[in-house]
């Protein structure tokens, strides 16, 4: 009787299904039936699944006495050079069989050169068909992805024509690779989201499933899977509370089967689900949970990645960046380890880029997107998800205020995105930051132009009150720039009820507090606009703003006290502000304006010389900041 | 549950039976297919050739993969060692590197090489090296001038070696299959005295004819069977210029290859026969014709009971019964849709009775199941995918018109049939006319590989 562990076959159903399973039964049954020289072709997803079978056939034959004999050329000049060392290899009797692998994925950097070495292998070993034949004694076993079949009976017709099996390990989960990206993309900001996906008649037909084998007993699996396709189908609607209940029976079904690998892709999806309703923190944790899953149920390297990228998202959503980037590089070393498709692997670069220029590193992101965008060039990326990428990059350029540089960039996003169909919400934060990039370089009026379009953009799209308040904004921003206060300090206005509204952060709304305090001090309503500064102060220092930026506002503060003539307590917050522009490091003029103040306040005071002497400092540091005022 | 011991006792014997290696005559699997007035016995015509050719006769066979011409060519030296005759059989991959150009003087010495070795083997040493190959190595070192290559023969001793015994032959064939100097100097001679050349190898043979008469009786008969040269086929670089160097040879020396004093048969590359070459007779193995070649594929019924009668005796009448369930060969719906599947291939037929086997150990029992059939022959069939949209087009015109449409003789277009042919994606048939098909299995993939054209083939 043969021996096969039942562990070793589990292995391969927990990762590939039933199916698989048994295409690699077919392979343990030639080796109960057969003796002597075979060829088997065994086409294999990836390296882990190669790695796997190996695994499993090794355990086999060591149940019979016998051993595995591997060549595993490690660089396509090794398997060119495979013929050789083929028939060299010792035709022990104990060797049971010979097992020859390159698993290389169609999407992998060094595709080319791996094909162009299996094309020289096959060739050779072709014309050694019969010295193979007459060598080994046992099966030889020749591995590979799915493209080498054609390649093989191109190349190698004369050992085509012997060989005993062509065997094709392949996933036959539910949800493949490709639909759990889309299950978990966010969709305002993923250039993974793409709404033509599964449509309502393929709902009906998935819930009609699930009605007719609920409760009907050694249907589980089957239910589970129709589960799956029901909240593939909701998500895709973007009902993602009812895609979350879907996705959470078939979870426990999944569990209750013993699938962990299922199982954790089935989590991931509901945990797309519910980040997409905005519970980022329980996102989180299921991700998490996710993750262990996989790891349990040995998934492949690319599905954990992509796990991995997902809950390093929602670790950024949450403001922790920093832990974001390493779990980032985690997934895109899980990612190339299972030679995961080029854009795919652009994708988590860019997403890496992304969290390292949200903490200021701008080179370094740079850098990072500009490789994941030749990542996506090279591997075929669609329009829109090469515009976000683009976006990304010329955030991180501009950050190193290179205005004129991101935006030539913002626009090629924006001309990508518009090429790809984007939606309004990602059109509207591109329009968004390349109008920043304008007003960087003083087109206030063009600036104006572009934010106004932006925030079109985001109401169509329908883009969250915190975001149409940011634009709102830095639309008042600049209109103020020309000039137009009344205007401006209207905009202010709607801009913080927006993200009052919105919830957004502390900082966030304290910003807009300042600028709408200047605009009000603009049309001279100074007792309204030292209110407006206060608030605007106990709003950055609840949310634990830059010291610089609350030296900022402690300044405009000081700066209205002062004209309005309260001298002493002028310069006891122009004393605070210009301590915390030093402890922040803000730039030379900065100091130097607040400086400036600081000796009017000590001035009107009557302390003269003291003044005399402030002045004198400020002068020099304005002039070390390249400041003639 | 999976099947009981026994049950896979009996698979493993069944499984053994369906080895697609070539038959030795009087083996008990073997099955005389091509014994049909329809196509002729290959074997038959041949070795009647032979026999009606008192002095010397040549003749080129050949046959695409997996036709048997192995098995075939075994049997032809069978039946004429039956009748007398002594048959040198040898292997062209001994002496010749496939992947490479050859020309005629590279041929000609392996057939000499290859002549020795068996004669070496079958008759006796000393008779073989001392005069035959003495003779032979005694022109290249002194008529043709060859210092080099006389230097490099002394030095290595191929030629010593060849007279004293077995490793300067494996020395020759190493010389004779790499581009080696003596590769190189050999043809040199050749072209420079091409005549002296030819008498020389005429007079190897003859030699060897004469030894072998001397050692077997004076009216001994001599056949040189040299196979597998229709491997010739070259690698991706060389592919084009062995193509056009073995149809030099056939077009141009194919005189030169008719050995004086024997009957020689040479297994040639099939794809010969699309290239027109003048005085050129190929005999080609061809599929059994399951359906003829009308409108509708109708039934050959002779090829019909003879396949029944192959898988029958592959697997025995009690095997039939318990694999298939009990009823008739002749009546088992399953074995005919397998048979039909096979397109009349015979490697065809095994894989699929293979895959059968294989799939029926997850059974609880036997008899096999519908589902197992369907996957057996999903199996077989997904070797042949993907098709390519254009061989696509250029297999729907061979369905349509069962010809091969060979659209001109380039050795790319060439090859490009010889590949259809060899993977069985393309059939060769042969009754009163030769005529061509597509391999059952795929005429669905193909048809759904046209409906994705904006154009369909004319």
């Amino acid at each position: 009787m043969a021996l096969r562990p039942e562990e070793g076959a589990t292995a391969i159903e927990q990762r590939y299904g039933t199916n698989a399973a048994q295409e690699w039964e077919r392979v343990i049954h030639h080796f109960d039936l057969a003796e002597g020289f075979s060829l088997i072709v065994l086409i294999v997803p990836d390296r882990d699944g190669a790695e796997l079978c190996a695994a499993e056939l090794e355990r086999y034959l060591a149940g019979r006495g016998k051993l595995l004999r591997r060549l595993q050329p490690d660089d396509p000049a090794a398997l060119r050079r495979i013929a050789l060392p083929l028939l060299r290899t010792p035709a022990e009797p104990d060797v049971g069989a010979v097992w020859v692998s390159a698993v290389v994925s169609h999407a992998a950097p060094d595709y080319e050169d791996w094909m162009g070495a299996w094309r020289w292998a096959l060739a050779t070993l072709n014309q050694q068909r019969n010295p193979l034949r007459r060598h080994f004694a046992c099966p030889l076993v020749l591995v590979g992805a799915r493209w080498l079949v054609p390649v093989f009976r191109e190349i190698a017709p004369d050992l085509w024509s012997v060989r005993t099996q062509v065997v094709q390990i392949e996933p036959a989960r539910e949800l493949s690779e490709a639909e759990e990206r889309v299950i978990t993309a966010d969709p305002d900001r993923d250039r993974n989201f793409d709404r033509s996906r599964p449509n309502s008649a393929d709902l009906d037909l998935a819930l009609e499933a699930v009605a007719r084998l609920r409760g009907v007993p050694g249907q589980e699996e089957s239910l589970a899977l129709v589960l799956m396709r029901a909240g593939l189908a909701l998500s895709a609607q973007a009902d993602f509370p009812e895609a979350e209940h879907s996705f959470r029976q078939a979870a426990e079904l999944w569990l209750q089967i013993g699938a962990p690998a299922l199982a954790g892709s089935t989590y991931n999806a509901l945990a797309g689900a519910v980040r997409s309703q905005g519970r980022v923190a329980e996102g989180e944790a299921l991700f998490r949970q996710a993750l262990a899953l996989k790891e349990e149920g040995r998934d492949t390297a690319v599905s954990r990645g992509i796990t991995l990228d997902m809950l390093a998202r929602t670790v950024r959503d949450q403001g922790r960046p920093a832990e974001a980037e390493a779990l980032f590089y985690q997934a895109l070393a899980l990612k190339d380890e299972g030679g995961d498709t080029a854009v795919s692997r652009g994708i988590t670069l860019g997403e890496l880029g992304r969290s390292v220029l949200d903490q200021g590193r701008g080179a370094e992101a740079e850098a990072l997107l500009r490789k994941a965008l030749a990542l996506e060039e090279e591997g075929g990326a669609t329009a829109v998800s090469r515009g976000i990428t683009l976006h990304e990059l010329a955030r991180a350029v501009r950050n190193q205020r290179r205005a004129a540089e991101a935006e030539a960039l913002f626009r090629r996003a924006l001309a990508l995105q518009q090429e790809g169909g984007g939606n309004a919400v990602l059109r509207s934060i591109t329009l968004d930051s390349l109008a920043r990039a304008v007003r960087d370089q003083g087109r206030a009026a063009e600036a104006e132009e572009l934010f106004r379009r932006a925030l079109a953009s985001a109401e169509e799209g329908g883009a969250t009150a915190v975001s149409r308040g940011i634009t709102l904004d830095l639309l008042a921003r600049a209109v103020r720039d020309q000039g137009r206060a009344a205007e401006a300090e209207e905009l202010f206005r709607r801009a913080l009820a927006l993200k009052e509204e919105g919830g957004d952060t502390a900082v966030s709304r304290g910003i807009t507090l300042d600028l709408l305090a200047r605009a009000v001090r603009d049309q001279g309503r100074a007792a309204e606009a030292e209110e407006l500064f206060r608030r605007a102060l106990a709003s950055a220092e609840e949310g634990g703003d830059t010291a610089v930026l609350r030296g900022i506002t402690l300044h405009e503060l000081g700066q209205t006290v002062l004209d309005r003539g309260r001298g002493a307590e002028a310069e006891a917050l122009l004393r605070r502000a210009l301590a915390l522009k030093e402890e922040g490091g803000d730039t030379a003029v900065s100091r130097g304006i607040t400086l400036d103040n600081l000796a009017r306040a000590v001035r009107d005071q009557g302390r003269r010389a003291e003044a005399e002497l402030l002045f004198r400092q400020a002068r020099e540091l304005m002039a070390e900041g390249g400041d003639r005022h | 549950m999976p099947l009981d011991p026994e049950g896979r006792e009996f698979l493993k014997r069944l499984f053994a039976r369906l080895s697609e290696d070539a038959l030795m005559p009087g083996d008990p699997l073997y099955e005389p297919l091509y014994d049909n007035p329809d196509t002729g016995d290959p074997v038959a015509l041949m070795r009647d050739l032979i026999d009606v050719s008192k002095i010397e006769s040549f003749q080129l066979f050949s046959g695409f993969r997996g036709t048997g011409k192995t098995t075939e060519l075994w049997r032809l030296r069978h039946e004429l060692q039956a009748l007398g005759y002594f048959v040198i059989y040898a292997d062209a991959l001994d002496y010749i590197n496939p992947a490479e150009p050859i020309d005629v003087s590279n041929l000609l010495m392996a057939l000499a090489g290859a002549f020795g070795d068996e004669l070496e083997r079958q008759i006796g040493a000393n008779i073989a090296k001392e005069t035959v190959w003495a003779r032979f190595m005694n022109f290249l070192e002194t008529k043709v001038s060859l210092k080099e290559a006389a230097v490099k023969i002394e030095a290595e001793s191929p030629a010593k070696g060849v007279i004293g015994g077995g490793k300067a032959s494996v020395d020759l064939r190493v010389e004779l299959k790499s581009d080696s100097p003596f590769r190189q100097k050999l043809k040199h001679a050749f072209e420079t005295r091409p005549r002296e050349f030819k008498d020389q190898v005429n007079s190897f043979f003859a030699e060897g004819v004469r030894q072998i008469r001397k050692a077997k009786g004076a009216e001994t008969r001599v056949v040189f069977i040299f196979d597998q040269l229709e491997q010739m086929r070259g690698t991706l670089e060389s592919e084009e210029a062995v193509i056009r160097s073995v149809e030099r040879i056939f077009s141009i020396n194919i005189d030169l290859l008719k050995l004086q004093y024997i009957h020689a048969v040479y297994t040639v590359p099939p794809w010969l026969k699309f290239l027109v070459l003048p005085n050129v007779t190929m005999r080609i193995l061809p599929t059994i014709h399951l359906w003829r070649n009308d409108l509708g594929r109708s039934r050959d019924e002779p090829s019909w009971t003879a396949y029944r009668a192959l898988v029958h005796r592959r697997l025995e009448e009690s095997g039939l019964q318990r694999l298939f369930g009990a009823r008739p060969a002749a009546e088992n719906e399953t074995v005919d849709r397998l048979i039909e599947m096979s397109g009349g291939q015979f490697r065809d037929i095994l894989r699929l009775l293979r895959e059968v086997v294989l799939r029926s150990m997850s059974l609880p029992s036997l008899p096999t199941t519908p589902a197992v059939v369907m996957q057996a022959v999903n199996a077989v069939r997904s070797d042949f995918l993907p098709i390519a949209q254009e061989d696509a087009k250029w297999l729907d015109i061979i369905a349509r018109g069962r010809a091969t449409a060979l659209p001109d003789t380039e050795p790319k277009q060439v090859m490009r049939l010889a590949r259809f042919l060899d993977t069985h994606s393309v059939l060769f048939f042969k009754n009163a006319d030769e005529w061509y098909d597509v391999h059952p299995l795929i005429r669905g993939e193909i048809a759904k590989v046209l409906a994705t054209l904006p154009e369909r083939a004319v």
